[in-house]
């Protein structure tokens, strides 16, 4: 505990010196805002319209892209902010440090993924910015709002979780930030795949399989919505555990591999 | 505190250690020598709980190394070959960080005391990577002392250091093998005649000697072969040489004569000496063979290797 | 160690050979059956032989595994291996799997929770209390709702299970619901007439708990009014039935132009009511070809929208048998004038004439028999209108079927060239009246409706002789020893096409009191299922709102402050931690 605690204030420190952790904070924020802005202009435009021509005006629970949009680009956030933490350790050679120290793996491990975690999480916090902002110009549903933001937020950790892996299995970043990118595409798309399986005839298990295998099936449909299903929190808290035991592992090959 | 009983590392079919046993005791400086590839790297890693042992046991500070990992790397302080550092904290941030994960209390005032030893006392709020070699090398000696350990695992830790780092360095190591054990590993002979306490010597994962230094000389030059030089032909002086008592045998080597004493009696050098001189020869040269580390060391691999009948290992490197 | 010893070096020990047929294999046989049964839990509907079988098989493998090199087994257990090589590998699928069943055992708790406020998927109140009134009553068939979802709507299908399965808890079991995948099931979708994927189709079960095809109803959108409102159709009881009489000037069911009842017609057939335009021959001939006393229904309302000509006493005595016989009637007033549209950029003319509901025998017959009348009058209102002074607001009054429970917040009716009600000082023995509705009291009445059609823009303004409101618009009368109801509206322009399309989307409730006013007078209020389940306005839809100020501040914050704040403190915090050593050799040697 106390070893994690450490890694973790260090991690977190080192995050908030790192230049690259601004950088994508700025970029995301930067997309998320003119995104948001964006539709705002439009759907207080259509409003004025809409009352001139009878059309259904809009309630402000329509400006609802920010987490769904911040969900999808977990896929180039979370190699970002993970790429660093074990394959740096590896380059370096400070691994053997870590691993000689009175603590195991999953000790710094943990406290390094909490540190990335932690780091999303405040930007998750800034862009609770968008539902106050709601609350200005409109009604928007908090209940609706608390599932988003919850389901973004596990949802942002079990991408973390999942990236890290490969900055164990790889000693260089820009692979291990590649190869996470396109691990964390492919569970992002599951969903689609498994619409497309489901059109070859006997491949419906599979097809269900697959999408629950994959990340939107747990919150597009549901927690994005303000529905919160018992497994939909399990299955993040899970991939969460399975990653980080799986990274574990990883890094332990170390002490057998040679 | 280090003891070492039939420790074996192998990466599949390669053996990296070989049954090795050995031990290191408190208040001594230990010296681990071996040329590059010996194995030196691969016990220590065993030793400090990175890497677990084929077989064998290994028992650190009283507790073995694998069963035990966490009680051993508590006790232990390890500096890895070629100083593995973040270098972009501070030495003081980095100190501390360490002692935060290994618990050491008051950790800011134990990690500057620590840096006042290391004599860096003075870059305390400088990044890593503004420091020099030797400094680094220095920040890395102090994360091994950092929680005052009963065991210290020094790998290489004199490597790329220039030579008044070296001798800082040394003292620096003979200093603190008063107080810890300290095992210290290093491909320099005249490093580990100089610093430890006793030498193990270690090549291509099999101990060849350990022991003091002078014990190790002398033990050598007892049952070592003899140089003789003299401004005789070697055809007059071989005969007279090989009838004398004590003289096993003897041969002729380029201009000298190489004698093997019997090992019953006591050193036929006197013997030779004077048979020489009555002859009415000149006595130019007549010492051991092997007379310092440097050629034990040289005789000693050498041996091994040919024992093992193994081609020719690279060790020019390790008499340098 | 005092002598030194020279070693010769060991010789490496012979490989260890390991004698058995390796028990690991037995573990990978466990593997193997515990994956089987997995896919099959997680892509079977029903954990089939195969499933059990394949579970049995990694039991059996496992048993025997940990039987056969029990040493194996504890080392896996405790640990100390289990990190190295292989075990490692074997160690972290068997964690994998145990995560995979964890989610499994969670998945089937289904345990789930509607967080918005608005409750988008859990029903509403008023639909709650219905379902759960229908529940209890033995006689009302059950209901299955086949939502054909394929795999496209797999997300949709995440979501709308909430609110199938409260509709299957609130009404405990009566309703309940299955998916239907519309590929492997293509003869249901014909069979329902399902065209595309993501219809649901709500059905009533006969009682031997097969589904009534016949009745089965289709939903396009998945919406919880229409499912909701299709569910109370195929559970309700009741046959009714609203014959619109066809009158001189009235209003017919049958027109979809701007003064016809086309949409009303429309809801009540939703209502599963039979609507239809009858002539006064077809009610009262000797052999009528509609009986207005049809058994086969369980309640007829007839309806006289508008009218410009007085019924002759013959065709009235007609309506006043059938009402003084417990029948039920519905009166709504024609405004009294007929505009004849101009020719050119002419103004429209006016030109009076009767209101067959004000015409004095009828008017004697209500008034005697119900003690309601209405006067030959029109009410203006210069403050509580929409519009324009003719059209004034009434509010819904209280006590009865017709406007307790109206869907809409602040509910008020619109009324156009209405005429008010007058009711007697004392009523009829038996009979009682309740107020539907009643204008504010800035209207006022002008019974001088010549004067007013001749010279509207100087006349219309109050003046001391006028009647001040308010008025009653809209009443309702019953009879209680004949069981005759009777329902007085002012204005017949309150139901048509023109009014229901004007005022959607507002919180004027014209249709709804209209269908409640049918309903009422029907009787249908004592059966189940009759009344329509509608959504009320939420707070989550006000429109969004902000000025051109607004707007561009928001676009600042958003855009600029925000994302550039982060940015700055990012470059301030790196310009911070430049390494400065001078220095920091000042604070150290302090």
């Amino acid at each position: 505990m106390r070893q994690t605690i450490a890694v973790y204030k260090r991690e977190l420190a080192l995050l908030f010196r790192s230049p690259i952790a601004y950088a994508v904070a700025f970029a995301l924020l930067l997309f998320l805002g003119v995104l948001y802005s964006g539709q705002l202009s439009q759907i207080v435009q259509y409003n004025q319209f809409a009352g001139q021509q009878g059309a259904q005006p809009v309630g402000a629970s329509e400006l609802n892209l920010t987490t769904g949009v911040l969900v999808f680009l977990l896929f180039l956030v979370g190699p970002l902010l993970t790429m660093r933490l074990l394959a740096e350790e590896s380059r370096e050679g400070t691994i053997e440090t870590l691993m000689t120290l009175p603590m195991n793996e999953g000790h710094f491990i943990v406290g390094k993924f909490l540190a990335v975690w932690t780091f999303y999480t405040i930007v998750l916090v800034i862009t609770l910015v968008y539902h106050v902002i709601g609350h200005q110009v409109g009604v928007p549903d908090d209940g609706a709002a608390f599932g988003q933001y919850v389901g973004a937020w596990l949802y942002g950790g079990a991408v973390l979780a999942v990236c890290m892996i490969w900055s164990a299995v790889t000693e260089d970043q820009i692979v291990a930030a590649f190869l996470s990118a396109a691990t964390v595409l492919v569970l992002y798309l599951a969903e689609s795949a498994a619409t497309s399986l489901s059109n070859a005839p006997g491949l419906s298990g599979l097809s269900n399989f697959v999408r629950e295998l994959g990340l939107q099936a747990h919150y597009n449909g549901t927690l994005a919505n303000g529905i919160i299903r018992a497994e939909d929190i399990a299955y993040f808290i899970l991939v969460i555990v399975g990653a980080l035991f799986i990274t574990v592992r990883i890094v332990e090959t170390r002490r057998w591999r040679g | 505190m280090i003891e070492v009983k039939d420790l074996t590392k192998r990466y599949g079919s390669y053996t990296a250690v070989n049954a090795i046993s050995f031990d290191a005791k408190p208040g001594q400086v230990t010296g681990f020598l071996g040329p590059n590839g010996a194995g030196k790297t691969t016990t220590m890693r065993m030793l400090t709980g990175f890497l677990p042992p084929t077989s064998g046991h290994a028992m650190v500070a009283g507790k073995d190394a694998f069963d035990e990992s966490m009680e051993v790397r508590k006790a232990v302080g390890y500096l890895p070959e070629n100083v593995p550092l973040y270098r972009d904290m501070t030495a003081l941030g980095y100190l501390m960080y360490m002692a935060e994960i290994r618990g050491v209390p008051n950790r800011k005032a134990r990690a500057l005391e620590t840096l006042e030893r290391v004599r860096l006392i003075e870059r305390a709020n400088s990044k890593i990577r503004t420091l020099s070699k030797g400094m680094r090398q220095r920040v890395g000696l102090a994360q091994a002392l950092i929680h005052d350990p009963q065991v210290l695992i020094l790998d290489e830790p004199t490597i790329g250091l220039d030579p008044i780092q070296v001798l800082e360095l040394r003292d620096l190591v003979r200093d603190l093998g008063k107080k810890h054990t300290v095992l210290f590993s290093t491909h320099i002979l005249s490093e580990a005649e100089q610093v430890c306490d006793k030498v193990v010597i270690i090549n291509r994962g099999n101990i060849v000697a350990q022991g003091a230094p002078a014990e190790l000389r002398t033990t050598l030059e007892r049952g070592g072969r003899i140089v003789l030089r003299t401004n005789a032909s070697a055809d007059k002086v071989l005969p007279v040489v090989q009838n004398l008592p004590a003289v096993a045998q003897a041969a002729q080597s380029l201009d000298t004569i190489v004698i093997l004493p019997k090992e019953s009696h006591t050193d036929p050098r006197p013997a030779v000496a004077r048979a020489i001189v009555e002859n009415g020869w000149e006595l130019i040269e007549l010492r051991p063979l092997a007379v310092n580390l440097e050629e034990i060391f040289l005789e000693l691999t050498r041996q091994a290797e040919s024992a093992s009948a193994e081609p020719v290992a690279e060790t020019s490197e390790a008499s340098s | 160690m005092t002598t030194p010893e020279i070693q010769t070096p060991n010789l490496p020990p012979p490989q260890d050979q390991e004698p058995f047929i390796p028990p690991f294999w037995l573990l990978i046989v466990a593997i193997v059956g515990f994956v089987i049964a997995f896919i099959v839990l997680v892509t079977q509907p029903t954990f089939t032989v195969v499933g059990w079988g394949g579970l049995g098989l990694g039991l059996l493998g496992l048993i025997a595994w940990a039987l056969m090199s029990p040493e194996q087994a504890r080392n896996l257990l405790t640990g100390k291996t289990a990190r190295y090589g292989g075990t490692s590998v074997i160690v972290t699928v068997v964690f994998l799997a145990a995560l995979v069943v964890i989610y499994i055992l969670i998945r089937n708790q289904n345990i789930r929770a509607d967080l918005t406020q608005t409750n988008d998927f859990s029903l509403t109140a008023e639909a709650r209390a219905a379902f759960s009134t229908l529940a209890a009553d033995p006689s009302i068939p059950s209901v299955r709702m086949l939502a054909f979802y394929g795999q496209q709507q797999a997300g949709r299908r995440d979501q709308d299970t909430l609110l199938l399965e409260d509709y299957q808890t609130t009404s405990n079991g009566k309703i309940t619901y299955e998916f239907i995948d519309p590929e492997r099931s293509p003869q249901l979708l014909e069979q329902y007439g399902v065209t595309t994927p993501g219809q649901i189709v709500v059905a009533p079960l006969n009682a031997d708990g097969t589904v009534n095809t016949e009745r089965a109803e289709l939903v396009r959108l998945f919406s919880q009014e229409e499912l909701s409102n299709a569910a109370l159709r195929v559970m309700a009881t009741g046959n009714f039935r609203a014959l619109f009489l066809n009158t001189e000037g009235g209003l017919s069911t049958e027109s979809t132009e701007g003064d016809g009842l086309s949409l009303l017609k429309a809801s009540l057939e939703d209502l599963n009511w039979t609507v239809q335009d009858v002539s006064i021959f077809d009610i009262s001939a000797e052999q009528p070809t509609v009986n207005l006393q049809d058994p086969a229904f369980d309640g007829t309302v007839l309806v006289i929208a508008g009218g410009e000509a007085a019924l002759s006493d013959e065709n009235l005595a007609v309506i006043t048998n059938f009402v003084s016989a417990g029948g039920d009637l519905v009166l709504m007033a024609a405004p009294g004038f007929t505009s004849v549209p101009g020719e050119g950029d002419a103004e429209a003319t006016a030109t009076a004439t009767t209101t067959l509901a004000a015409a004095p025998n009828m008017s004697d017959f209500l008034f005697q028999n119900f003690g309601l009348r209405f006067r030959s009058d029109i009410i203006l209102d210069l403050s509580a209108q929409a519009g324009d002074a003719f059209s004034p607001i009434a509010l819904p009054g209280t006590g009865s079927f017709v406007v307790d429970d109206l869907a809409a917040d602040n509910p008020l009716l619109v009324f156009r060239f209405a005429h008010s009600i007058e009711q007697a000082e004392t009523l009829p023995t038996g009979v009682s009246v309740v107020t539907l509705a009643q204008t504010a009291e800035s209207a006022y009445s002008k019974s001088d409706l010549g004067a007013l059609l001749a010279d509207p823009a100087n006349t219309a303004a109050q003046v001391e002789t006028d009647a001040v409101g308010p008025f009653t618009v809209a009443a309702s009368a019953e009879n209680s020893s004949t069981g005759g109801r009777v329902i007085l509206i002012g204005s017949d322009w309150l139901a048509t096409n023109n009014s229901l399309a004007a005022l959607a989307g507002t919180n004027a409730v014209n249709g709804e009191f209209m269908t409640r006013s049918l309903q009422w007078a029907a009787g249908a209020d004592a059966f189940a299922g009759q009344v329509p389940i509608t959504t009320s306005f939420r707070p989550q839809d006000t429109p969004v709102f902000a000025t051109e100020d607004v707007v561009r501040n928001i676009n600042l914050i958003t855009v600029f402050v925000i994302p550039f704040g982060v940015l700055i403190i990012g470059v301030l915090v790196w310009w911070l931690n430049r390494e400065v050593r001078p220095a920091v050799k000042e604070k150290v040697s302090v």
